[in-house]
């Protein structure tokens, strides 16, 4: 990992000297805490907390890469770039009215129907809806079929946008599991987290520290998840009428009581 | 519309995107929202497009 690169997609460039300064390299960075922070001149609290969410989240995605080959599917990151000369056809294809058809058809159905015009497109987030049904039926081996399929279709279309919002939904499907898996799901989350912040993707990122901070309250770490949430809850200035802000304020709210 | 922030697909690749609308086009740039506009400043996104709807022509 390139630490500059790195701390500019925390917003925390003016750090890199000083961290090369003091010799932080990826041996390093894992284990850096707070007092090492000040230590390096992070003076402000909240980029301190910033880059200990960072930090959390690099040790987590390290654990998760440990996790056994039956579990659910590895957590990826876009492919690097590889200069290649081809020559392709290119087909656009789409549903008509695939909003109509969303609310009249079976989820299933449709997923069937898109496939049948060849189109790649917005697949990933169909899936996890579909996972995310399946979850809620209990149909765990359904829902992690979906969330391979998504992340297969991703590294094949790299149609990234939707990145955060697979690995949320493949978190809390590692929860509805019959013998749910804490340890994976964090590990989920806070990648779903990553991603969402690397592509300064705000709605994505609200879901998946919704996600997260459900997880540490029912481990008993309401401030822990308190202070993950409401920053991001924060940044929003409408839209309060919409789902994920209501389930989120409605987290907080019982997260202060 | 396109964020000024948006991650994934930086402002900057819509600047010359004029040259493929034969009719009306205007390119707005929305400064706060990331990546999903119409989810993360929804009321400025309806707004936009109502502007687009009802301005000259």
């Amino acid at each position: 990992m390139n630490l500059a690169s790195w701390l500019r997609s925390l917003g925390l460039e003016q750090y890199e000297a000083a961290f090369r300064e003091n010799a932080i390299d990826n041996a390093v960075l894992p284990n850096l805490t707070a007092e090492d922070l000040k230590d390096l001149g992070v003076g402000l609290v909240g980029h301190r907390r910033k880059l200990l969410d960072a930090i959390a989240a690099l040790r987590t995605d390290a654990s998760a890469e440990a996790t056994s080959a039956d579990d659910l599917p590895a957590i990826d990151k876009p492919p690097s770039d590889v200069a290649e000369r081809r020559q392709v056809t290119v087909m656009f294809s789409d549903l008509v009215g695939s909003t109509a058809l969303s609310v009249a058809m079976d989820p299933e159905d449709l997923r069937d129907a898109l496939r049948s015009t060849g189109t790649t497109m917005w697949s990933p987030l169909y899936l996890s809806g579909l996972a995310k049904i399946y979850g809620e039926l209990g149909r765990i081996d359904d829902a992690r079929g979906c969330i391979r399929e998504a992340i297969t279709g991703m590294e094949t279309s790299k149609e990234i946008v939707f990145a955060a919002e697979v690995h949320r939904v493949a978190g809390e499907i590692a929860l509805r599991a019959p013998q749910p898996n804490r340890i994976q799901a964090h590990a989920y989350f806070r990648r779903a987290l990553t991603i969402a912040r690397e592509q300064r993707a705000k709605s994505w990122e609200l879901r998946a520290a919704t996600s997260l901070a459900r997880l540490l309250r029912d481990e008993g770490k309401r401030c822990e998840a308190r202070d993950l949430l409401a920053p991001v809850y924060d940044w929003f200035t409408q839209g309060f009428d919409t789902l994920d802000l209501k389930e989120a304020r409605s987290l907080l709210d019982a997260l202060a009581s | 519309m396109h964020s000024r922030r948006d991650g994934v697909s930086p402002v900057d690749r819509s600047v010359r995107h004029a040259v493929y609308f034969a009719g009306q086009y205007d390119r707005d740039v929305n400064p706060v929202a990331g990546q999903f506009l119409s989810r993360e400043t929804p009321q400025s996104y309806v707004q936009a497009l109502r502007d687009l709807m009802t301005g000259p022509r």
